[in-house]
Formats: structure tokens, sequence, C-alpha cells
């Protein structure tokens, strides 16, 4: 089994969502590169107090300057471009900030037992955020129940493409299981079996 | 209502008009050929004849002709910047208690094979007596406040570069924004004067110890030091044996053109003469101050500058004659500064890197000064201010 990867750490939270700063994973002698939030509609868990875990489901990503006020500025060049700018300007790492937001899907209470709805609890402020292992994610994908929760908030990308993500991360993660693609997809279909167009988007972004 | 804006147009548009004026007069051209035209010898002999009447400060040429322009260097391909630079709150009268808060922000940037950036902050709040105050040997208390508060923030960003500069590996450049001639230092009593003097000679001999060049960055400088030096070319009193200070009245043949350079700044002279890249000779100095900026023991940190276009403007590097008189050490300071030109846009990432970490924001500012009232408060002290101050808050109508 993978060991779990930190990769952020929750600056806002809220019994729907949380916001993760991301952390920078660079180390040692490594280039300086540019911090990438994680995959749009990847599984990831934060501990809860004293036992149990959340999970939820990354549905926005985005890169700022550290400092509200400081606006990004231009520095590739002719010659200087993409990952060379990094290079070029090692201090950028130390000013820009990633974020994403993830989706409130489940939790997993202190006997171990898991949930496919909200949490009791949102998980605190400044906890890690980790990746799942794919064993991880296909346990919780066993029973669909929670794609549900990705239509019904208000994400900032359009719930059927966040949704459609999510199973594509999911597909991946359980060795492309086409079984449990088939299932997703039936189960979206009576998802949105009122609206047609919605339905549409979220079968062609499958692929 | 405050200022009334429509008072105003008038006096803006003879303004402009007065600029245009002087732009078109070709006397800019009449500098550049003369200041082509020099010889550093014959320059030095007279401002050396002339300089102790004049009140203004000169650029007292070095080896270099004062008008050649010298090529950028290559710069190493691996290199690093170390950069300081400070904030502060200073003491407040109209508060009853007394502390400065000063803030540096200190930036290592290696660049090239393995780039890295280390980039922090380092606050303190100063109270105790022998913290907001110098003593001088006989007990003389002089206040850290105004010039000389600006002077200790200079020295603090100073000796926290000396510590940066410790990690650096070579080639290293040791940058800071402004000057290395701390002014202000002249106008204070001499035992003052004895207390800071060692501190400056202390740091920069660090950085000769060090093996690790250090240079100011001046952007968009206001002096006028190599003007004036034409303008004593130009002066005809010192050849009549007369007391110079007459400006006003002199009828020598120069005089207009004299008159015309007086608020001519370096920068502008510069402009058409320096290519990108290029730096202009080194020139010295001529503050009574740097006479004291020479170590005892010989190592001789009198501040020496050039003008270098980085590519945006014409800007100012200083540097020790130690850094300058050495070859090697000053085409780094020349290729590094440029390219921390080029890298920023015009002006040195570490340098913008370095006060962006040292700014004290407004919001820290009222955090410091709610955290004290509180603790005031928690102690049973109210925290009574000024009737001035109170009253430029409410503002009550």
């Amino acid at each position: 089994m993978r060991p779990h990867t930190r990769i952020g750490e929750i600056i806002a939270t809220t019994s729907l969502n949380f916001t993760a700063q991301r952390l920078d994973p660079q180390t040692g002698d490594e280039s300086p590169r540019p911090v990438q939030p994680p995959n749009l509609g990847s599984l990831v868990w934060a501990k809860l107090p004293i036992a149990g875990r959340v999970y939820a489901v990354v549905s926005f990503g985005t890169t700022t300057g550290l400092d509200a006020g400081r606006r990004a500025v231009t520095f590739s060049r002719e010659d200087v471009t993409d990952e060379e700018v990094y290079r070029e300007q090692p201090h950028l790492s130390n000013v820009l900030r990633t974020e994403f937001d993830a989706l409130l899907v489940g939790y997993e209470d202190a006997t171990g037992r898991l949930f496919r709805h909200l949490p009791p609890q949102p998980p605190p402020l400044h906890f890690a955020v980790y990746t799942c292992t794919p064993d991880e994610v296909a346990q919780f994908s066993e029973d669909m129940r929670y794609l549900r929760l990705l239509l019904a908030t208000s994400a900032r990308v359009p719930g059927e493409q966040l949704l459609a993500a999510h199973v594509r991360e999911v597909y991946r993660a359980r060795g492309e299981d086409d079984a449990w693609l088939e299932g997703a997809a039936r189960y979206i279909a009576n998802l949105l079996k009122r609206d047609y167009e919605r339905l549409r988007a979220a079968l062609e972004a499958l692929n | 209502m405050a200022l009334r804006i429509e008072n105003l147009t008038t006096a803006v548009r003879d303004l402009a008009r007065m600029t245009a004026e002087r732009a078109q007069s070709g006397h800019l051209e009449e500098a550049r050929v003369l200041l082509h035209s020099l010889e550093a010898d014959a320059l030095r002999d007279k401002i050396n004849r002339v300089q102790e009447r004049v009140p203004w400060l000169v650029a007292l040429p070095t080896d270099e002709p004062p008008g050649a322009t010298f090529p950028l260097p290559p710069v190493p391909r691996d290199h690093t910047v170390v950069a300081t630079d400070g904030s502060h709150m200073a003491p407040d009268r109209h508060s009853p208690v007394r502390f400065i808060v000063l803030n540096l922000g200190l930036v290592h940037m290696r660049y090239g094979a393995r780039p890295a950036a280390r980039l922090h902050s380092r606050g303190y709040l100063w109270y105790r007596e022998e913290e907001t105050h110098h003593a001088a040997p006989d007990g003389t208390l002089y206040p850290i406040e105004g010039a000389l508060l600006g002077v200790e923030m200079a020295l603090q960003e100073l000796e926290a570069l000396a510590e940066l500069a410790r990690e650096a590996e070579p080639p290293a450049l040791a940058l800071r924004d402004g000057s290395l001639i701390f002014w202000p230092i002249q106008n204070e009593d001499p035992p003052l004067q004895d207390l800071l003097l060692p501190r400056v000679r202390r740091a920069l001999r660090a950085f000769h110890d060090l093996g690790i060049p250090v240079a100011s960055f001046i952007s968009y400088p206001g002096a006028r030091d190599l003007v004036n030096s034409l303008r004593i070319w130009l002066c005809g009193h010192c050849q009549k044996d007369r007391e110079c200070g007459q400006c006003t009245v002199c009828t020598h043949e120069a005089a207009t053109f004299c008159r015309w350079l007086r608020p001519v700044r370096d920068r502008t002279l510069l402009e058409s003469i320096l290519q990108p890249g290029e730096r202009s000779a080194i020139f010295e100095s001529t503050s009574a101050l740097l006479e004291r900026y020479q170590d005892p023991d010989g190592v001789d940190h009198r501040i020496l500058f050039f003008y270098v276009h980085t590519g945006r403007e014409i800007a100012r590097v200083e540097a020790p004659a130690w850094v300058m008189e050495t070859p090697a050490y000053r085409d780094l300071v020349h290729a590094v500064v440029v390219d921390q030109c080029y890298r920023g846009g015009g002006y040195p990432p570490a340098l913008q890197e370095a006060h962006e970490q040292a700014v004290i924001t407004a919001g820290d500012r009222q955090m410091v000064q709610t955290l004290v009232e509180q603790e005031l408060a928690r102690l049973g002290i109210p925290y009574t201010r000024s009737m001035k101050d109170w009253s430029k808050r409410l503002r009550g109508i």
C-alpha cells in the first residue's frame, strides 16, 4: 500500500466543504517548479479530532499571490518560458499560494465504519489533507450514493463536470474497473434523468 | 473641503511648459560633449582646488575617464544574491508608552543549476532605555528617532545582511536598497558619531573578510554629484582667486550654462550616454563623513559609485572602495545588478522581496497598538492618548 501523502492544510472549513492551501511538495535539491492543486475530482481525506476522518472530493483549484494585494506580473521572455520561469525566479514558490476546495462526501467514525453522507462536523481548521490510496478510493466508491452530493452542492465548477471528473479519477484508481464505470454511468443517468442537457454533459465528460 | 485643484491648474501648465523649454535648450547635449572631453586627472585637480569653497557634493573621478562607458561583464551562471530591507514603527509622541518596532526582511536567492530562495522576516520591539536610546560614554542619551532612527534601521539592515552573507555560496553579492553613505551621521554630535561609525566599519569589514562584495542600489537616483563636477569644471572663480558661493551674481562666460545645469540630475545627463547594461566610470563621493569609513588597519570602506543602465532606467550603485577597486568584485556587482533588473523587469527581485518581507502594513501597526493597549489595560494602566491625536481620530463635527 502506498503511504498517504500530505498535500495541504485546511485554511477554511464549513459543514459542506473546506479550502486547503497546497503545501510545497519540493524537497532538497529539486528545482523550483509550479505548485499545482490536486486533480479535480480526486478523493482526499482529513482527520477528525480524536478519531475518524472525513472524505472529500477536490472541487476547485487556484494559484494566486500569497499577498492578496500583489498581482502576478509576467516573467517569461523569448528564451525563458514555462518551468524555466520558475528556475529563473526561484522566489516565486515563496510568494505564490495554491489553494483547493473540496466537497465533503462522507466520513469514517471511530469504529472505522464508512458513511457516504455529510459528516456531523466539519474537519478542523489547520488539519492536514491527505491523498487517498487506490485501496481507500476503491473502498469508498463501492457504494455510489455519495455521487449525489457532488451535484447538489454549490461547487465553483459545473456539477456534472465535477461528477464526471470524479468518476474518471475513481475509474483510474480502481485499475480501470469497467464494471464500476458502467454502474456509475447508470447511477448518473438515474440522477439526471430529468435534465437531459446536464446528463449529456456528464456522460460526454466521462471519456 | 481640502485641496482645491482648480486653483493649481495654471501653475501645472506653467510647470509643464518650463520643463519642455529646458529640455529643448540644447544644453544637455553640450553637457554630454563636455563630459566626454574631460580627463580624470585634470578634473580631479580642479575639484580639489575648488571643492572646499562650494557647498555641493561632487563626483571625484577615479582612474577611469569621467565620460567613459563600460560594457556589461558576463554574469556567472551560478551565483547567490542576499538582500535585506527594513521597516519600522517610530515611537509615537501621542502615546503614553515609548517603543519602536523594527521588522527586517531577509532574502537569500541562489541562481543557476540549483536555484533556490529563502525569504523571511525578523521583528523586534524595543522599549528599554538602552534599546530606544544611544548612550554616549559621558552618559548623554540620544533618543533613537527621526533621522537617527533611519540610521539605526540602515545599520540593522547592514548588520543582518552581513549575517546572511555568511551563508551565501560564492560568487555572491550582498545587496541593499538605498545608499551606503549614512549621511545623517555627519550631523550628529561627535560622541554619537564615535558610536555609530565603528558599527558601519565593522559591518562593511565583515563582507570584506568573507570575500563577498556588498553594494547598494538606488533606483531613479536624485543625485547631482557628476553634474556638480561639470559645474566646477566650468567655474571660473578659482582662477580669479575669488571666493566662491557667488553663483547668483556670477558673470563668467559659462554662467548661463552653469545655471542651467544646476537642477539637472546625473541620471538625466547619462540617459543617452549609457546603453542598456553599460555602466559609467566609477566616481568617489566627496563627503567628509567617508574619510571616517576607512578601517584603522587599512581596509578602505570609502563609498564609490557608478551609474548603470539597467535596461529600464539609469540607477546608481554604491560600494566600498575595496569592492570597486577589485576588478572581479566590481564586475560581479555590475553584472549581477543588471541581471537582477533583467529578471525583475526593471528592479532587483531580491530587493523587492526583501521589501515585501519587511513591510509593516497598516493592519499590523493597528494590531501592535491594540496588543500594547490590551496588555497595559490588563495590568490596570489606562491607555490615554494625547487630546490632539484623539481629535484627529474622532474628526467630530
